[in-house]
């Protein structure tokens, strides 16, 4: 049996016997397999549109336990795996030199008086005047 | 942090909030964690996220992300003529609704009321700083953050989309700054790098080192005496050195010209001492001196001398005006004394013409006086007369009355008779006036009742036919019931038969039909027996002749409208009776008005005429009370008796009365004459008194007086205190000259005495040969003195001729030393000068050699700025990679991204900031999980949908890890269509990772969607009896 007529047996004998509407809504087709699929094969199974959400396993470990599963379905459907819990990193707050942020105070806070050539000169003498009454 | 529920009104797309009511409740106390909102595009989905951004930040951060915005609503603005502009409020609600959006949360209730702008204001405003609770966008992921993050195809642009989205605004212009700052300092050091090249070529001096201070010593030794250069060092410019050089030239030029005139001075004082042709030397000028002297004292003795005799002529003139002056006052004396004399007898003349003048008035007042009172007596003498007239008037009145007595008393009498008679008649003829009038008032009653009767007819009421009055009608009258009871009678029948006929043709109609039904019938049936009433006939065709010709019905109609003609005809005969009964009675009742108002008009005429005459009795009877009144009043409505008794008192009394004022004119008549005689005396008199004033004012002595009195005080009136105050005031000036002239004679006769012996003319002889003399020697002496003080410099009140000699000889001396020390100077000048020439070079080295060192400086303070702004950049590009790497959740981004798996390949994400260039980049690069080192940047590579995926995982990692400002978890996600573009296989592997969200984390996913296929997908993969889930369709 290939994998689109076992699609269409699931379908028929599986998903079609199904009262429960929502079983019949969020059945899963795992195909697992113990090594790596052809590209274009994966691609033709877990796009294929008929009837349930296909999904591709490479590489499968045996045995298809219930290990597996659970693993496979917390992969897949459940996503209980998530690591959400992320630690954020606590970047301290910036502190500008204090000679550079002195000599800016100076001029306009502008951004188009600020990139004018006599400001920038203006903020550069006064670093310097800094910068030589520290040595 | 969950959302309950969601009330929007009059906002954006919302109106009624009925109609924008989102509520999530499921139960008690319990809250959907999953809500799908499904609407077509333009149903408000936008506005629904608007609403909630609004409401819990105060802001919509898709408006301001586009600049172009606020310009666009402003143009709006003008465009629409400056009128409210709604941006935030739905435009189309009642006015009267209230614009508002309360956020129900587990927490809190947050309520936004947007307030209406005033006109040409907008209710939004464009302004990134009215923002709040700014985290709370982390959690809205619109559609723009979702397919516009990863669109940027150059890094550095991303890099811009990133920080204009989440960054660090200063720190990013604070980045930017520096590397500004540092482009500049770079060029500057440039150009120091460029100057310093261009000095070195100029460094090269082979000449005196030590030249300043040679230079210096030289300006020192010339600015002993007063500073006339400055001193140079390495500061001095070729400017100072210019000016150097005029100051040597300019004091050499002074000390030419000192040199020049130290030799003149010497010449001068050498001038002095020997003298020239122009002048004497000292010696002679000292001998001069003392001659001078000699001759100016003999000058002065003969002066004196010929003072004394002139002071003697002066005395000797003045004593002569003395004389003179008292001659003409003593004249003047003799003829005010004579003015005088002829006041006596002036004064005399005054007085008596005063007298005159006093008395004159005295007359005439008095005659004024006494011609009033003549002119009051003849008024009472006029009124005497009118008086005495009167009483002979009266006198004659009752005269002629007692003669016309027993005449007046007669028509008296008829009088009286006439009125009488006059008043009966007045009452007869009223009485006669009140009958016909009573005539009128019947005869209008009765016409009142005709008219009535009339009216009545008018609606068929007939007049009582017992009525006197209508007796000529009274036929009529009793024949009008009978008539009218036909005329009903007549009626009732028409309606009758007219009703009859309607049914008749109504059952002829009918019974043709079914007559024609059992023709038919029997046509058919060829029967001879009759289907209608089952009478047999002979044969068929007797009986179908029958059934044809049938008139049963016709004859009854014809019938019936014969009876109907006849009854019209009956009731119109009888309407024709009753219309002349009516008209003749109408006329009668006419005829009989027509026969009252004519005996009443009769009537009314005689009353006319009957008023008039009593109007014209009424008249006549007044007109005689009036003769009546004069009569009685003539004899004063006395007896006959009565009058003559009082005319005899009264004549009696008016004759005593006429007497008495005959007697009383005659005397005032006496003595208007006396007092008129006087009067005329009066008159003379006073004529005389005004001859004798004539006579007094052409006196020639008064004319002589007015003349000499004139001629001394012009304008003056004649007056003789005016010539004693004169008089007087003369006796003293004389008295005065006197005593003058004794003086002044005194005083001649001691000067004759003293200059007895002494010829005038020999003193004036010797003064004027002394005066030469003086003269020539002043002519000599004076030159000498100008020269001596101009050359001395001295006042000539100081030349002291004994000391002349050692002066002028110390000033020569003087002089001849001054001359050396400028000599001296002037040498040095020189020197000065050489040297100074070899200064501008030996500077010029130094300046050299100074910029080159200050360039130097410079440069190594602008290496230390480089270095410092390069260090800084270092450390903001560490710190934004910092920023950006913890901002993305790299981890969970790529957890999140596997389990969606839009990409067969490359499943792995990675975020490389990168600071080397001046150009920040941001590269989001993917690549295979086997080839870790590999990146690809996606846009390149991927579909719309997959950039979209990838796009809503990272901004899902942020937004799971979202927190409020307390660092509280804020556990709602807003997610705008999510699935644009995306295939079918995607889809299903996005919802099972937002069911698995809103499951395992417990967070509450509110999501939109266009798609109503996805929506009810939804339905379908997380149902509301089995997850805490809520749906909410279009």
């Amino acid at each position: 049996m290939n994998g689109r007529n076992s699609i269409v047996f699931i379908t028929a004998e599986y998903l079609m016997n199904l009262t429960d509407d929502f079983s019949r809504w969020n059945s899963y087709i795992f195909f697992l397999a113990a090594g790596q699929l052809d590209r274009p094969l994966k691609y033709a199974i877990e796009n294929n549109k008929f009837s349930t959400r296909k999904i591709v396993i490479e590489n499968a470990k045996n045995p298809i336990d219930a290990t597996l599963i659970n693993q496979v379905l917390s992969e897949h459907i459940i996503n209980d795996n998530i690591n959400f819990e992320v630690t954020k990193k606590v970047v301290k707050e910036f502190r500008k030199d204090g000679d550079i942020a002195k000599s800016l105070e100076i001029i306009s806070s502008d951004i188009k008086e600020m990139n004018k050539e006599e400001n920038l000169l203006k903020v550069l003498n006064h670093l310097e005047s800094l910068i030589s009454n520290e040595n | 942090m969950k959302i309950k529920k969601v009330e929007i009104q009059a906002f954006r797309a919302y109106d009624k909030v009925e109609n924008g009511t989102f509520d999530f409740q499921l139960g008690q106390n319990q809250y959907a964690d999953f809500i799908s909102l499904y609407a077509p595009n333009g149903f408000g989905k936008t506005s629904f996220y608007d609403a909630i951004e609004y409401s819990y930040t105060n802001n919509i951060d898709r408006f301001l992300k586009n600049k172009n915005n606020k310009d666009i609503a402003k143009s709006e603005k003008n465009i629409g003529n400056h009128e409210k502009q709604y941006i935030l409020r739905n435009r189309y609600s009642n006015a009267d609704l209230e614009s508002y959006v309360i956020l129900h949360t587990d927490t809190k209730k947050i309520s936004k009321v947007i307030s209406s702008p005033r006109r040409g204001s907008s209710d939004y405003k464009f302004d990134e700083k009215e923002t709040e609770n700014k985290y709370f966008r982390e959690v809205i992921l619109s559609q723009d953050w979702i397919s516009g993050f990863l669109k940027e195809d150059k890094p550095e642009d991303r890099y811009k989309t990133f920080i204009e989205y989440f960054g660090n605004h200063d720190l990013d212009r604070y980045y930017n700054m520096l590397l500004s700052l540092e482009s500049q300092n770079e060029k500057e050091i440039k150009r120091i790098n460029d100057s310093i090249k261009g000095i070195q070529l100029k460094l090269g001096y082979e000449g005196d080192r030590e030249i300043l201070s040679k230079v210096n010593e030289k300006i020192n030794l010339l600015n002993r005496s007063r500073t006339l250069f400055i001193p140079i060092d390495f500061h001095t410019t070729e400017k100072d050195l210019l000016n150097l050089t005029n100051s040597i030239s300019e004091r050499q030029s002074d000390i030419a010209f000192e040199i020049s005139r130290k030799h003149a001075q010497i010449s001068e004082l050498d001038k002095l001492i020997i003298g020239n042709e122009e002048i004497s030397g000292i010696q002679h000028f000292k001998e001069l001196l003392a001659e001078e002297e000699k001759f100016k004292k003999r000058s002065t003795e003969l002066l004196e001398l010929s003072s004394q005799y002139d002071k003697l002529q002066d005395k000797k003139l003045e004593l002569l005006a003395f004389q003179n002056k008292g001659t003409s006052l003593v004249k003047e004396k003799e003829e005010k004394a004579e003015i005088l004399k002829h006041f006596d007898s002036y004064l005399d003349l005054l007085n008596r013409e005063k007298d005159n003048n006093k008395e004159i008035e005295e007359l005439l007042l008095a005659q004024e006086n006494l011609n009033k009172e003549i002119i009051n007596e003849r008024i009472e003498v006029s009124k005497l007369d009118v008086k005495i007239s009167n009483y002979e008037k009266e006198a004659d009145q009752i005269n002629r009355t007692i003669e016309e007595l027993p005449s007046i008393i007669k028509l008296i009498e008829k009088r009286g008779d006439e009125i009488k008679s006059i008043l009966n008649d007045i009452v007869e003829k009223k009485i006669e006036l009140g009958e016909k009038d009573k005539r009128i008032e019947s005869f209008e009653q009765l016409i009142a009742k005709y008219h009535s009767a009339q009216s009545e007819l008018k609606e068929n009421k007939l007049p009582n036919e017992a009525d006197e009055y209508f007796k000529d009608v009274k036929t009529l009258i009793q024949g009008y019931p009978e008539l009218k009871l036909a005329a009903e009678e007549s009626e009732r029948e028409l309606e009758i038969t007219e009703k009859r006929i309607s049914e008749n043709e109504l059952f002829r109609d009918e019974l043709t039909i079914f007559i024609n039904k059992g023709l038919s019938i029997i046509n058919d049936s060829k029967s001879k027996s009759c289907p209608l009433c089952n009478k047999e006939y002979d044969s068929y065709t007797e009986l179908s002749d029958k059934v044809t010709g049938n008139k049963f019905l016709s004859e009854i109609s014809t019938h019936l409208l014969t009876r109907k003609s006849e009854i019209e005809q009956n009731l119109k005969a009888n309407s024709e009776k009753i219309s002349y009964t009516i008209a003749e009675i109408d006329l009668h009742i006419f005829k009989l008005i027509i026969q009252a108002q004519s005996e009443r008009s009769a009537i009314q005429s005689d009353v006319f005429t009957l008023r008039e005459f009593i109007t014209g009795l009424e008249a006549k009877a007044e007109e005689r009370k009036n003769d009546l009144l004069e009569l009685r009043k003539s004899i004063f409505n006395m007896t006959a008796e009565d009058f003559r008794k009082w005319t005899d008192e009264r004549l009696a009394e008016l004759k005593a009365k006429k007497d008495l004022n005959i007697s009383i004119r005659a005397e005032l008549l006496d003595k208007i004459k006396i007092e008129e005689e006087k009067i005329q005396v009066w008159i003379e008199n006073s004529s005389l008194l005004n001859k004798d004033n004539q006579l007094l004012q052409n006196n020639q002595m008064i004319q002589d007086l007015k003349f000499l009195f004139t001629e001394y005080y012009p304008g003056y009136e004649l007056d003789p205190e005016i010539v004693w105050r004169d008089l007087n005031k003369i006796e003293i000036e004389h008295a005065e000259i006197k005593n003058e002239i004794e003086e002044i004679k005194a005083a001649v006769e001691y000067s004759e005495k003293l200059l007895t012996g002494k010829d005038p003319h020999a003193i004036q002889s010797e003064l004027k040969e002394l005066e030469l003399r003086i003269r020539s020697i002043f002519r000599t002496i004076e030159p000498f003195k100008l020269e001596l003080t101009r050359i001395l410099n001295m006042d000539p009140i100081d030349i002291v001729p004994e000391k002349l000699d050692k002066i002028i000889q110390d000033q020569k001396e003087l002089e001849e030393q001054n001359l050396e020390k400028y000599f001296e100077e002037s040498k040095e000048l020189d020197l000065l000068s050489q040297l100074k020439e070899n200064v501008l070079p030996f500077l010029k080295f130094e300046e050299n050699k100074k910029a080159q060192a200050e360039l130097k400086k410079d440069k190594l303070l602008k290496d230390k700025v480089s270095k410092k702004l390069e260090k800084e950049m270092k450390r903001v590009s560490a710190h934004m990679e910092q920023e950006i790497k913890s901002f993305f959740f790299e981890d969970l981004i790529n957890d999140l991204y596997r389990r969606i798996d839009p990409h067969p390949e490359y499943n792995k994400v990675k975020f490389i900031p990168d600071f080397k260039d001046n150009k920040p980049k941001l590269n989001v690069c993917v690549y295979k999980e086997d080839e870790n080192d590999k990146f690809i940047i996606p846009n390149l590579y991927f579909s719309q949908a997959q950039l979209n995926i990838l796009s809503l995982c990272i901004f899902l990692a942020k937004a799971l890890n979202a927190v409020d400002g307390q660092d509280n978890s804020i556990d709602c996600i807003f997610i705008d269509d999510p699935i644009q573009s995306m295939d079918s296989i995607n889809i299903l592997s996005t919802i099972d990772l937002l069911r698995s969200i809103v499951v395992n984390q417990e967070k509450q996913i509110i999501l939109s969607t266009h798609d109503e296929n996805f929506h009810n997908l939804l339905k379908k993969k997380i149902p509301s009896n089995l997850f805490k889930a809520k749906f909410f369709g279009a």
